[in-house]
């Protein structure tokens, strides 16, 4: 199988499973909008019956933010004309190349952990339902294939997070300070800005390479019911040693797609003008179109890897049958 | 370290020569004598562009200009605040916790140093030739550090009595720093600036105004002439204080450029092989010509015309409202990247400051070469001490700059750099004016911090500058809407005109304004000035009642329709009661502001002394809602949000709007963190 048929294979899969692609939004909407609600009180309280409701209706308030931020705190100190337009997609790609997410409040730490678990635990059933495509679904079977999986994943996502850890902390970090160091004698703003894109591309391909093996550890978890979580990731590492123009290829191949998503938010990405609730509504329904379309994309990785871990490691979708306990093994 | 010297001083020594073969004395060259010109400089300089360093001797020709004699001279060497670590200036460099000029990293080639070799009397008048160099001494007048070497004594042989001139060579090696205060290199650009020994200033009482050099505050000193000549590799431009006179190629594969500015009290010059050149001229119908001149980096060709733009802005209107550029000529540096030299005023010579992605509506490079351009005006005209007063200059052009770019430009839309600052993206239906209220954040995590009378050398370091800089512009914009602009505007050029060329004070600057405003601003200025009060006004309490009396409506009855048809006249009427507060210690008259839902508005002043005030008012119609000070005038006020208050809030759709775009961004945020998984 090649990459265009692991591409149209995941496709097909993930949109011929909505409801998948219904309980991963749902989730999200789950965490974020209890804490919406918390954001829209403390905007409630600060606004109080100032007449600066006027111009937070129709537009945005620098001065009144200014004092807004000046006494807030815990999550009100993530409110922003950063959550405007399309500045919140850089804003959060900026940390995450960065690896800067732990100078978030803490309550948004919490629940961005409770979201991780939650995102693990849906991982097992969504993997088998991407590695078995024709079994029987039913919403018994696919909470009970999450469980399956669940210690076994939530294992592999404290690995993951240790290796992202690492290269923020002994990769990013040292690489930046070193460039601070190697460019501070070029007065040609240009050339910093190639230097840092190429460290910024470096950073990213350990990225790259990290998630790919992260991911073929989740779908050998899964397909192999491996138990060890080590010796999963050293099968998905083997896999990717062994296919690295396909599994490259896929993976580059997806994050294209992404940052046509990305570029095609950012062109329709609402502003700060809706002065009603109609207005406010399409810009919501956009803004949550772009969150689907995220998260159809987290789906499509998974689903168009998985379909090329099965067709390249010629495991059955049979062997795998979602009722077979993981086999013990020594790893 | 100089190994070079011995080559360095015989050239050093042969255009001295050459200067001294022709004895024309700087000060003798300038017919037109609009400023004192007690401090005269003839300098010599060469610049090693590898060993970053610096072989210079200089003339000074002093008059002491005030009534009692001077027995020593006391020099500024303030090159030597990068010496060690133990200085004045890196001892409070390092409370600012968040630091404005120096956020470079320290490097081995990072330190400087400026050491005088020899400093000799001259011959002239009543003087006879005399080495001083094994007299001279350091010394450290603010606080007695003995680690700081900004500040250089030299005793005399004799004093020099009012009236009476000196002449004295100074001759000194420096070691250029990586760029601190703005003053340094990077690579091959070298912005030099502080960088002589520099004479402080001779005071009435027989002392020398010479401060040491500290992390927040900047310069004082005399006016003079100068006459610079500044040997560097050919092929190099150059741009420096005044206009070139001179170029001569040496056969060494340097040329020496010779400058000569008059009435300006420093001198500052910057080179490199990467400077491209741009010239436009200024032309106003009301206001002298001025060439302008631009160095930028190549990779700025795109901003050319905003650079010019933006001086023109400048030298428009600071001309027309506070008096005129009388130089004729500006210089526009754009410094090269990271240099950390951008947005730095010396006379007829400044600094800009771009990035490569620099969207226009952003207020940058507009605001920063506004604020720089008029730096000509308040600091290069005006010239106050900075080491004490620096809100003179510093305050007073920030309020103006605000004014300059409300006038000339649209509102200045929020930015926000990405990826290390590289990338920036605008948001362009986020916008704020007036311009100066960007300064608010600053003032109100700082408003109690130091009260503005006092010396600016004795500032906490880290908030400084938003008392200097974000203090005073608000509370000159606040004075202007309080006295109106015509009133303002008299009392800024009478100080100007007055302060052109001098050292005014701020007992200057009050006299000046009470006599634009026709009245006594003591009041104002006790506040502003004189203490760190806080402003904080707002509206407490909002009601609107039916008035009603044991069970029954009162009707209202209208007096034209009273007499015609009172039963059909009679109509609901309300009382309305607003209480005002005033939550902070500045007091300051406030005009408060009732709107009725039939549209009708009341507008009453408070004098705001009272903790609090009570206005009610029988209307037919509900209050809409309560404002004080709804125009917004009072920009000292630290929290405007409780300004006002409708009877029947509505901040439900904001909220809801905001909340929904925030979640978007938590949505987004969890999506990221899903990456890690």
């Amino acid at each position: 199988m090649g990459i265009w048929r692991s591409l149209t294979t995941g496709l097909k899969r993930v949109l011929g499973a909505p409801s998948l692609l219904f309980w991963t939004y749902f989730s999200n909407l789950a965490i974020a909008l209890p804490l919406a609600y918390v954001m829209r009180a403390i905007l409630v309280n600060a606004i109080g019956g100032s007449l600066v409701d006027q111009q937070l209706t129709t537009g945005f308030d620098l001065t009144w933010h200014g004092e807004f931020d000046a006494s807030a705190q815990g999550m009100a100190k993530s409110f922003g004309p950063v959550v405007a337009g399309y500045l919140p997609v850089l804003d959060n790609l900026e940390k995450l190349l960065d690896g800067k997410f732990y100078l978030a409040d803490a309550s948004l730490l919490a629940a961005g952990a409770v979201y991780l678990l939650l995102w693990v635990f849906l991982s097992g059933g969504i993997l088998e339902r991407f590695a078995n495509p024709e079994e029987s679904r039913s919403r018994q079977r696919f909470f009970g294939q999450c469980g399956n999986h669940f210690w076994r994943l939530a294992r592999l996502l404290i690995l993951s997070l240790a290796a992202f850890g690492a290269i923020a902390y002994f990769v990013t970090r040292p690489l930046f300070r070193w460039l601070d160091d190697f460019t501070r004698d070029i007065t040609v703003e240009r050339s910093v800005i190639l230097y840092t894109t190429v460290a910024y591309l470096l950073v990213g391909l350990l990225f790259v390479i990290v998630g790919m093996v992260v991911d073929y550890a989740k779908i050998a978890i899964v397909v192999e019911r491996r138990s060890s979580v080590l010796l999963a990731l050293l099968r998905s590492l083997g896999f990717i040693l062994r296919h690295p123009l396909k599994t490259f290829g896929l993976y580059f191949t997806l994050l294209l797609a992404n940052l046509l998503l990305f570029a095609v938010y950012a062109w329709v990405a609402p502003g700060s003008l809706q002065s009603n609730w109609t207005s406010l509504f399409f810009a919501f329904l956009v803004s949550q179109g772009f969150i689907l379309g995220r998260i159809l994309m987290k789906l499509w990785f998974l689903s168009s890897q998985t379909a090329l871990f099965r067709a390249l490691s010629g495991t059955s979708e049979k062997a795998s049958s979602a009722d077979e306990q993981p086999v013990p093994s020594s790893g | 370290m100089y190994s070079r010297g011995s080559v360095c001083a015989c050239l050093i020594l042969a255009l001295l020569a050459h200067s001294l073969a022709f004895p024309v004395r700087a000060a003798e060259q300038q017919p037109l004598e609009i400023s004192p010109r007690n401090a005269n400089y003839t300098i010599s300089v060469r610049l090693d562009p590898v060993a970053k360093t610096l072989d210079a001797r200089e003339i000074l020709d002093w008059r002491n200009d005030q009534p009692v004699p001077a027995k020593e001279l006391r020099f500024h060497l303030y090159w030597n605040a990068w010496l060690n670590d133990r200085s004045t200036w890196m001892r409070e460099d390092r409370l600012r916790i968040r630091p404005r000029n120096t956020t470079v990293r320290l490097y081995p080639d990072s330190w400087s140093e400026e050491i005088v070799q020899s400093v000799r009397v001259i011959e002239s008048g009543p003087f006879v030739g005399a080495d001083l160099t094994l007299s001279m001494r350091y010394d450290s007048p603010d606080d007695g550090n003995p680690d700081d070497r900004t500040v250089l004594v030299v005793p005399l042989p004799r004093p020099v009595a009012s009236g009476e001139s000196i002449r004295v060579e100074v001759a000194w090696k420096s070691k250029i720093p990586r760029t601190f205060a703005r003053t340094g290199f990077r690579g091959n650009y070298f912005f030099i600036v502080q960088w002589f020994p520099k004479l402080g200033v001779f005071q009435k009482d027989g002392t020398w105004n010479c401060h040491q050099f500290h992390a927040a505050t900047e310069f004082f000193s005399d006016y003079g002439v100068y006459d610079v000549q500044m040997t560097v590799p050919t092929g190099w431009k150059l741009g420096a204080t005044g206009v070139q006179t001179n170029l001569k190629d040496n056969p060494d594969g340097t040329s020496t450029h010779r400058y000569q500015q008059s009435d300006v009290h420093d001198f500052a010059w910057t080179t490199s092989p990467d400077y491209l050149e741009a010239r436009h001229r200024f032309e106003h119908s009301q206001l002298k010509a001025v060439d302008m001149r631009l160095l930028y980096q190549p990779e700025h060709k795109g901003q050319v015309e905003r650079h010019f733009r933006a001086t023109e802005a400048a030298l428009t209107y600071y001309g027309l409202w506070f008096g005129e550029y009388p130089y004729g000529h500006v210089t526009v540096i754009d410094p090269a990247y990271g240099s950390g030299a951008g947005g730095m005023e010396y006379p007829t010579l400044f600094t800009a400051g771009t990035r490569y992605w620099n969207p226009f509506g952003g207020g940058s490079p507009e605001g920063v070469t506004i604020h720089e351009a008029g730096h000509q005006f308040w600091y290069g005209l005006v010239g106050n001490n900075e080491f004490e007063h620096a809100w003179i200059d510093e305050g007073l052009n920030t309020y103006s700059t605000s004014r300059v770019f409300d006038t000339a430009y649209p509102p200045e839309a929020f930015v926000r750099r990405f990826f290390r600052g590289f990338f920036p993206v605008m948001v362009r239906d986020v916008t704020r004016r007036p311009n100066v209220l960007e300064r608010l954040a600053s003032y109100r995590r700082s408003a109690r911090s130091d009260v503005p009378a006092t010396p600016t050398y004795l500032y906490y370091p880290d908030t400084a500058a938003d008392i200097t800089y974000s203090k005073t512009a608000l509370w000159l914009t606040t004075l202007e809407n309080l006295i109106g602009w015509e009133k303002f505007q008299r009392g800024m050029s009478l100080f100007f005109q007055r302060g052109r060329f001098r050292h005014p004070e701020p007992a200057d600057f009050f006299a000046a304004m009470n006599e634009g405003a026709g009245e006594d601003l003591t009041w104002y200025f006790d506040q502003v000035y004189r203490s760190s009060a806080n402003f904080d006004f707002a509206v407490d309490m909002v009601s609107s009642k039916e008035l009603k009396m044991e069970g029954r409506t009162i009707p209202a009855i209208r007096d034209d329709e009273a007499r015609s048809a009172p039963s059909e006249a009679a109509e609901k009427m309300y009382e309305t009661s607003v209480v005002v507060r005033r939550l902070g210690d500045g007091m300051l008259p406030v005009e408060v502001l009732l709107k009725f839902e039939n549209g009708e508005e009341v507008r009453e002043v408070w004098d705001g002394k009272a903790q609090w005030k009570l206005f009610s008012f029988t209307k037919p119609s509900r209050l809409a809602f309560a404002a004080v000070d709804p125009d917004h005038n009072i920009l000292l006020d630290v929290n405007y949000a409780n300004n006002s208050r409708r009877l029947n809030p509505t901040p439900g759709f904001p909220a809801t709007k905001w909340a929904s775009k925030w979640m978007v961004w938590f949505q987004d945020f969890l999506l990221s963190l899903v990456s890690y998984s």
